[in-house]
């Protein structure tokens, strides 16, 4: 088993590079598929994670453990990080999108990932949303877009969006938390 | 403050505002509580968000890369280590500071990392780095700290702070923290001031955490040049004073 990250975290303070490297395999696959993701660009997706990873590196101090979890909080500046190259090379020719072939019946997708709970639950639960509402969580969380982009896409009135999203978010949220309860996690 | 800014929480959240509109957004932030308490809503509520990802193999050799660009990139940034004097720099940068850099505005070059971050402490009401703390490696790297000084309480006490310049490519700005400050309350805030000579100009304005923490930027390119000589931060009835009405409660000579 490895490490806790809380405790790599703090060794790569200390400029511990094999603390580095422990996170870096733990993570590797996250940070890239996300940055694959938000960028549908295999080069940009090997940037955000060097981005990312030069980061934790120097910018020393910034994660507190009383925050919440190091992985939320990795997550973040990998998002963080996707969008910044993304608005940066706004004229990089996307890749033939390949999401949907990957997407179909990859068997136990979820042994990728360190988190495997919570992976299976948020993926079965966005299963369950209305097209929609799924669509209104793509075009916020992982195209980043802008306030009235979401608005022109979702053809809604600019003020209604915070409320379209947030009730998207809930509804994956009860879900989530209903198969957390239920036990069934296969 | 207006409801207008609330409007921007979405454009905020996934990097949309442009640099002074995400520092205004950040100083609204830090005054509407109802913002605030949706930002972290919206954190919560995506934080599982980056499983639905579909894993997508990396190009062969990607671990190799990365880890060696970032330890070698360690190896340049130690050379920052030693005091080198950055006046080398100076024809890249405006004149705005030249003068005052001259006199006492002293000129240390430090760790990249330490200058990144005090930026990125500077987002304080973000534990989770907002966008402001995304600026790629390269331009981190080219901050300079050109100040630093360490702010106190002339009449003693607890609170402490510290205010640096950062230079990064001829945009200078300086950075102000501090902590342990008795809280604020209804519309109070706390104001740093410049001043040449007992002559005030506002250079920033924020307002602390429940521990009393609080940071601001500030653009020095807004000031007119002038021989600052102290640095202070009084605590003011409101955010909008022009001049002092408040006590010091934090300064430091220059």
């Amino acid at each position: 088993m490895s490490k806790p990250d809380e405790e790599l975290y703090r060794r790569l303070l200390h400029k511990d590079k094999d603390a580095l490297e422990q996170l870096y395999d733990k993570y590797e696959k996250l940070v890239f598929s996300f940055s694959y993701k938000m960028t549908n660009n295999h080069g940009l997706s090997e940037e955000v994670v060097q981005d990312v990873f030069m980061k934790l590196w120097t910018q020393k101090g910034t994660y507190d453990e009383s925050k919440g979890k190091f992985s939320s909080w990795l997550l973040t500046i990998v998002r963080n990080a996707a969008i910044d190259l993304m608005r940066k090379k706004k004229d990089t020719p996307y890749e033939l999108d390949e999401r949907d072939a990957l997407q179909t019946n990859e068997p136990s997708i979820e042994e990728m990932y360190e988190s495997k709970e919570e992976a299976t639950a948020v993926r079965q639960s966005m299963k369950v949303l209305k097209e929609d509402q799924q669509k209104v969580i793509r075009l916020f969380y992982f195209d980043a877009k802008s306030h009235r982009e979401i608005a022109e896409q979702l053809d809604v009135p600019l003020g209604t969006v915070k409320g379209r999203i947030r009730m998207a978010l809930k509804h994956l949220q009860t879900e989530m938390t209903e198969r957390g309860r239920g036990g069934d996690t296969t | 403050m207006s409801d207008k800014q609330c409007d921007n929480l979405i454009d905020y959240f996934n990097g949309q505002l442009s640099e002074q509109e995400e520092a205004q957004f950040e100083n609204h932030l830090a005054s509407c509580e109802s913002c605030r308490e949706e930002l972290a809503e919206l954190r919560e509520l995506t934080e599982s968000l980056p499983y639905l990802s579909e894993p997508v193999e990396p190009d062969s050799g990607m671990k190799n890369r990365v880890l060696s660009s970032v330890f070698e990139e360690e190896e340049k940034e130690e050379g920052y280590d030693n005091v080198i004097p950055i006046e080398e720099k100076k024809e890249k940068e405006k004149p705005a500071l030249s003068r005052t850099r001259k006199r006492n505005w002293a000129v240390w070059g430090l760790a990249a990392a330490l200058a990144a971050s005090l930026v990125g402490n500077a987002a304080f009401l973000n534990q989770w780095p907002g966008t402001s703390t995304t600026q790629p490696e390269e331009e981190v790297v080219i901050d300079n700290l050109r100040q630093d000084l360490t702010l106190q309480n002339p009449e003693g006490g607890e609170a402490k702070g510290q205010a640096s310049m950062v230079a990064n490519d001829g945009e200078s700005q300086l950075v102000v923290q501090a902590e342990q400050l008795a809280p604020l309350s209804g519309n109070e805030a706390y104001q740093v001031w410049l001043l040449e000579e007992g002559d005030p100009v506002r250079a920033g304005t924020f307002v602390t955490n429940e521990q009393g923490s609080g940071a601001v930027t500030y653009p020095m390119d807004e000031l007119k040049d002038g021989n600052w000589d102290t640095l202070a931060i009084t605590k003011e009835p409101g955010p909008d004073s022009e001049t002092p009405q408040g006590e010091i409660v934090l300064a430091a000579e220059i």
